[in-house]
This record gives structure tokens, sequence and C-alpha cells, in this order.
């Protein structure tokens, strides 16, 4: 037969076991909230990151139209492009740090007929959890002919 | 011998206090692991917002932005930057700053670096509680208020004749950087202006000295600078490097010391020589287009952009070697220049 102690003890290690269950429901529900509020800020950070990039490659000097070193924004130099994309493939590396994760092309949509592709930069990660894409209407400027067509800036930044 | 009534007594205290123990410790660890998760998630949020308003001051250049921060210390490298453990790489882009940001505010400068096309965004980057002094004599006065003046007017500067270095007192900066366009006094004599900073820690007392300044009020095309540290009340050598445009001048202002300067430099140079690859081949292309029996074909002779290409690989590699090397590149970005202008008179394509 249990004595008046062994009840009392009894009673105490129930109330410090439910005291914990209900401390470890607390922890995880607030451990669920705070990884959903990193989940959207992580979000948040690679839309950031994504804008980041495809600013840094719309001032690129290795693209952009220049006269007398006088700057043309949102416009591309054919001539300056052809260039580029064999200079950012040689050093994949060193663009790596500017660019990351992420693929950067430049389309001619117009003349019609005239489509072509330029693939700037490619670094796409095989393994990753969303991709973000940033597209920025640009003209694209011939030295040859001095005639501007119209393209696109289409900007690929992978999260792993 | 002891009553029961006297054990149970003893035992239900003994039972609070490891019960009471094993919740302190609970709570204790919970709040450790909180505190570290919210330092991470603080520097993180600071490290995507700063990263944000870098690439911002780097696309819009000639801009000064003043930017309030919470109060951290941000830590600056030749290829990265850090608030708490949070590291955060900036190995392609061309930042001089100071090693470390206390302040509650930073101030970000942004100018091209043209050579004379475009090659890269200079940022730089300070705080309005370092202390800038730009010491100047007889000789160098207007040169000292021209750099004053071109210097972003939010940052904590002062104009100081030469012999009134004595008369210098300690504002309370954590950092000081002196500017000397005037010869250094090394010795522990009032005309060092060490004399009022004796209390700071000496890494925190440094100066830079532009050796051969002229009489102009223009600064050379291309220069010497000499880094020097303060150790305890004498000024010490740290040894001797080169700037090329007032671009990269300004650069040493800011540059926390003479090895991060240095590497900084190393980075604009690799740009420029990425940066003159396109040219080159661009000129070539032209070259081909107009061929040979048409005027604007000389104009895009690529035997300077090769030479510049070579000339900032070596910089890249090795820079500081000696000023003759500066001199060559100012020389032929010169050149390139005039080239330029020929194909303007030809009504060619131009080169940039």
């Amino acid at each position: 037969m249990k004595t008046k102690a062994q009840i009392q003890m009894g009673e105490s290690v129930g109330i410090l076991f439910i005291f914990f269950i209900l401390v470890m429901f607390s922890f995880v529900f607030y451990m669920n909230v705070m990884q959903s509020s990193a989940k959207s800020d992580s979000e948040e950070n690679i839309q950031l990151k994504a804008i980041g990039i495809a600013q840094k490659a719309s001032f690129l000097p290795e693209l952009q139209c220049s006269e007398e070193n006088i700057r043309q924004e949102n416009c591309i130099d054919l001539l300056k492009l052809e260039a580029s994309a064999n200079l950012l493939s040689e050093n994949n590396l060193y663009y790596y740090d500017i660019f990351e994760f992420s693929d950067i092309k430049v389309k001619r949509v117009f003349p019609f007929g005239n489509a072509h592709e330029w693939i700037l930069y490619n670094h796409s990660s095989s393994n990753y959890s969303s991709k973000l894409s940033t597209f920025i209407p640009t003209s694209l400027y011939d030295p040859e002919t001095k005639k501007y067509d119209f393209g696109v800036l289409s900007v690929e930044v992978y999260k792993r | 011998m002891k009553k029961r009534g006297m054990i149970e007594v003893n035992f239900n205290w003994i039972f609070i206090l490891i019960a009471g123990a094993v919740i302190f410790v609970f709570f204790i660890n919970i709040v450790n692991k909180q505190r570290q998760f919210s330092e991470i998630k603080t520097s993180g949020s600071i490290v995507t917002n700063l990263e944000s308003i870098l690439t911002g001051a780097q696309v819009s250049t000639g801009t000064v932005n003043i930017i309030d921060l919470p109060k951290v210390d941000i830590g600056f490298e030749c290829d990265r930057y850090f608030i708490g453990p949070v590291p955060k790489q900036t190995r392609g882009n061309v930042i001089f700053a100071p090693n470390l940001l206390k302040g509650k505010q930073m101030i970000t400068w942004t100018l091209d670096w043209n050579l004379p096309y475009r090659v890269t965004n200079i940022l730089y980057i300070t705080d309005p509680e370092l202390r800038y002094i730009i010491v100047y004599d007889s000789n160098t006065e207007a040169l000292a208020k021209k750099l004053d003046d071109e210097l972003p007017k939010e940052m904590n500067k002062e104009l100081v004749d030469k012999t009134k270095l004595g008369n210098l007192g300690d504002k309370n900066n954590y950092q000081v950087r002196f500017i000397f366009l005037a010869g250094v006094t090394l010795d522990a004599t009032a005309a060092n202006g060490l004399t009022n900073l004796a209390k700071m820690r000496d890494e925190d007392v440094t100066a830079i000295n532009l050796t051969e300044p002229g009489t102009s009020n223009i600064l050379s095309n291309t220069g010497t600078i000499k880094f020097l540290q303060k150790q305890g009340n004498i000024w010490v050598e740290k040894g001797t490097t080169y700037y090329l445009k007032k671009e990269t001048f300004f650069g040493a202002i800011f540059a926390a010391d003479l090895e991060t300067y240095n590497c900084v430099m190393k980075k604009a140079f690799k740009k420029l020589n990425l940066v003159t690859k396109v040219y080159t081949q661009r000129s070539t292309e032209l070259r081909t287009y107009y061929g040979f029996t048409n005027t604007c074909f000389s104009p895009h002779d690529t035997a300077r952009l090769v030479n510049m290409e070579q000339y900032s690989q070596t910089q890249s590699d090795d820079f500081p070697n000696d000023l003759a090397a500066i001199n060559a590149i100012q020389t032929t970005y010169t050149s390139i220049k005039d080239q330029n202008q020929r194909a303007q008179l030809f009504s060619c394509a131009l080169i940039y």
C-alpha cells in the first residue's frame, strides 16, 4: 500500500511531466513558426539576389553601349556581346563571384527572322530548389551597321 | 535516530532542487540557442540588405549615400566583409573600406574608373565617426583644398596646416587616418601630429603620404604613396605603393592598410584586363569589317589595346612592382584616347 508521501511524490512527478510536455509542445510550435519565417526570409533574399544579379549584368562594362565613354542605359553592344560570351566562359570562376549560380542569356527578338541567342554565363546548379527569372528588355546596337535591334536580357538565378 | 517525517521533508527539498535545476538548465539552453539563432538571423538580414545597398551603389556612379545601420560591427577585408559570424564574399567587386565600421551610419561613395573606357565602378565605404586629416604645406594647400572638395562632404575630414599639427586634439574617434600632402616627420616631435593621439591604439592611427604631390592643385595621374602607422609617438613606414588616376588615390585614403589596398588594386587590374580583352576583340572585328583600304582601318589598330592587356595582366599578378609600369598604363590609355578621337574624326565606329 502506498504511503501519503509516495502519492505526493507521484503527483509532483506527474505535474513535472505535464509541464515538460507543455514546454515541448510550445517549443515545437515556436520552432515551426520560426522555420516558416526563415523560409519566407530566404525567399525574399533569393528575390533580392536575382534583382541584384540582373542589375549587375545590365550595367556590365563588358556589354554596355558607349560613345566616347558616355554610356547608354538598356543597350548592349553586339560586338562586345560576341566578345564577352567567350570571355565569360573562359573566366567562369572570376564571374562566378559576381553572378553565382545563374544563367545569363541575351536573345534578339526583333527584327523577326533574325532571332539569335547568346549564352553569356552558364553556371546552373543541378540540385536547385527554386529558380527565379528576370527579363530585361534591351536594345542591341550593331556598331558596324550603326543600327539597333531589340532583344531581351534574361537572368535566371538558382537557389540551392 | 531521525524520524520518517524528517526524511520525507529532506527528500522533498532534494527533489525540488533537482527538478528546479533541470528546468533552469533547460530554459538557459533554450535562451542560449535562441540568442545564437537570433544573432545569425540579424547578421544574415543585415548582410542581405547591405548586399542590395552595395549593388545599388555600384551601378549608380558619382553618388554618395548615407546608410543607417543597427549598432553592429562590420569588418571589411579585401575579398569579403562580415557582420558577426556571417561573411559575404566581395571578390568580384572593387571596394575600398576601413577594416572595421562601428558606427550607426555608413557612407558609400561610388566613382567610375576609366582607362579611358569604363573599367569598373569603385566603391568607397567609410563611417562618419572615422576621422580623416588632410595635412598640407604652402606648396600643397591648393591641392589639399581640391581633394577636400572632391571627397564627400559627409565624411569627417579636416584640413590642417603642417605647422599646426602640434595643436591637433583627440576627438575620441575610433580610427584616425592622416593624408600627408607634405613631408612626414617620423620622429617624436610635435610636428608629427601624434602628440595628442598617444592614447589611441597604434593600429587605429594610420597615414598615407603622397611622396611627390607637386605644386599644382591637380593631382597627377600616377604617383607613389607610402603607408604609415603610429607606433607609440612616432610614425613607422609600412611600405610603398602606387596609384593610377585619382580614383585609386582616393582608394588609398579609404583602404584599411597597404596589403588591403594592394589586394583591391590587383582586382581592379584584373577587371581592366578583362574589359580590355573585350575592346581588343571588338576592334579586331571592326578592323576586319572596314577592310585594309578603309580610313577606319587604322584607328582600330589593336596594338595599344594589346599592350594594355599585357600591362594590366602584369599588375593583376604583381602589383605593386614599379612606378614605370603604372606610367606605361597611363601612356597607353592616353594613346587609346587619341586613337578614339581619330576614329571620331573619320566618322568611324568608336573604340569605346
